[in-house]
């Protein structure tokens, strides 16, 4: 069992479309049918654990996804660079 | 396989009140990472102790058997990935139908939970163990009372 290939491929664009292009976005399977999501970038810089979830979020939200595809994401994941130095 | 220590389903709820406590000593004292992998702890046990009432067993050894049986898949429950517990709730009970979206954004918080946080030599800061615990606290709220 693995997680809908649209529905990661929805999200993914919705991501891509907001950050630069230099930002790091992965959308890959997790457990089973669950979904992660990884975004590394400058834009996620002095925000706080709180404020990165909500980014992401907002932005899934407007992949307009069924409610039953958006509760398979699992893990969100959003770093700033800062983050990783 | 040798039987859990702890796995009985009232030492797992016992356990998981007693690591969140353990943890807000943590966070007093700005322990933030430390603060944070004790309180991801809570959240593990709660949903063990769960899984167990809602299958009716009492231990996690049943619990491995049960589930195994029913999904008929092998699997053990020393995992620590919050992520495998909730899929088997929701297997079970359709957890996921019931996540609103602020729980949602708790579940996702919660789930950056590792146990690997021990080894860490960096710590993390005030705003992450916060953000951490409020999640912890309201998503462990939801398991214990959404089904």
């Amino acid at each position: 069992m693995a997680a809908n290939p649209e529905t990661k491929k929805k999200i993914e664009e919705v991501l891509r479309h907001h950050f630069q292009e230099n930002a790091y976005i992965d959308v890959s399977d997790g457990y089973q049918d669950n979904i992660h999501v990884i975004v590394v970038s400058n834009e996620l810089d002095e925000k706080s654990e709180r404020e990165k979830q909500e980014i992401l979020w907002d932005l899934i939200d407007d992949a307009e996804l069924p409610e039953s595809e958006k509760t398979k994401i699992s893990l969100i994941l959003p770093l700033s660079r800062s983050n990783l130095k | 396989m040798t039987p859990f220590n702890f796995g009985g389903r009232t030492e797992q709820l016992t356990a998981a009140l007693k690591r969140l406590m353990d943890a807000r000593v943590l966070m007093a004292e700005e322990r933030w990472l430390g603060a944070m992998y004790l309180a991801g702890y809570a959240v593990e046990c709660r949903l063990k102790a769960k899984l167990m009432e809602i299958l009716n067993v009492w231990n996690l050894d049943e619990l491995e058997s049960q589930l195994a049986r029913r999904f008929r898949q092998r699997l053990s429950l020393r995992t620590h990935e919050l992520e495998i517990l909730m899929t088997f709730l929701d297997r079970l009970v359709g957890i996921r139908s019931r996540m609103r979206k602020e729980i949602l954004r708790d579940y996702t918080l919660c789930s950056r939970w590792q146990t690997q946080f021990r080894y860490s030599p960096l710590d993390a800061t005030k705003y992450e163990c916060e953000s951490f615990f409020e999640a912890v606290e309201r998503f462990s709220k939801f398991i214990s009372t959404s089904c």
